[in-house]
């Protein structure tokens, strides 16, 4: 894995899931970062990154509309959701969107590491 | 649980996981008394109404500091604002989740209080503590009733 896109629109966000990645055992990937979908949108057409971790609700693009537009164009990246929105209707619309999973904030380091490694061993 | 026992859990997961700041559970605050920055969101659809996150000005840096890993004094405001903003988004993203579905929340706002900005009068939940000697609420205020008032 050599980049990872972190799109979040918050940016102490940003530097905490930033944070949690290297300390999950990711420190040698290139981290991009999107301050919304379509920022998002756009960092994933140009620099083809091997994993995005995404918020949900943003403004301009959210995170869902993102996953969308990906879909659109044929070809999503390994991508996951990192949200405080966690009901199980948003992470069915999520699993069914094509991500491969959906983090809770407030989320340990333990658990991006686990769904990171399941998404690697898949 | 009750809603108290909900926004007191949830507000102290996020405190203590995500900015390793732990929380005590106080009966009073001393917001009234000064400058206070608060977090807001709303939450709408089935339950209608918004959380709000308030704190003292140091306590929204000491956080920033956290969440940021740096020093207190080399945060901008709008730095300390956007964590404050992330902080009640955390809380309403989790609150939102165990409130009548379906329903949306908004993106988050910070507003500078003072003194003479009134409180919600009814429907309002509380919960007060304090970060060391620093205080902080978190309120959620149910607005269902009221805004069926004035839907035709």
């Amino acid at each position: 894995m050599n980049r990872i896109l972190i799109i979040d629109d918050s940016k102490a966000m940003r530097m905490i899931v930033a944070r949690t990645v290297r300390q999950a055992g990711f420190g040698d990937c290139t981290i991009i970062e999107a301050t919304n979908g379509a920022e998002g949108l756009a960092a994933v057409r140009a620099q083809a990154p091997d994993l995005v971790l995404c918020d949900w609700n943003m403004p301009e693009m959210s995170g869902y509309d993102l996953l969308e537009a990906l879909n659109a164009d044929g070809k999503v990246p390994p991508f996951g959701f990192i949200t405080s929105e966690g009901t199980p209707e948003i992470k069915i619309k999520a699993l069914k969107a094509g991500a491969a999973f959906l983090i809770v904030k407030p989320f340990t380091v333990n658990a991006l590491q686990d769904a990171v490694r399941g998404l690697q061993a898949a | 649980m009750s809603r108290v026992a909900e926004i007191r859990s949830l507000t102290s997961s996020i405190w203590e996981t995500m900015l390793g700041l732990p929380l005590e559970e106080a009966r009073e605050t001393a917001l009234d008394s000064g400058p206070t920055l608060m977090g807001s969101v709303r939450i709408t659809g089935a339950w209608n109404g918004k959380l709000d996150v308030r704190c003292t000005p140091s306590l929204a840096r000491r956080a920033a500091a956290a969440m940021f890993a740096c020093d207190e004094d080399g945060l901008s405001d709008d730095e300390v604002r956007d964590a404050l903003g992330e902080i009640a988004n955390m809380a309403g993203g989790n609150m939102k989740a165990l409130l009548p579905q379906p329903n949306a929340l908004s993106i988050p706002v910070v507003v500078d209080l003072d003194a003479a900005t009134p409180a919600p009068s009814s429907g309002v939940c509380l919960v007060q503590f304090a970060c060391d000697a620093d205080p902080l609420s978190v309120q959620l205020v149910d607005q269902t009733n009221q805004e069926a008032k004035v839907t035709p």
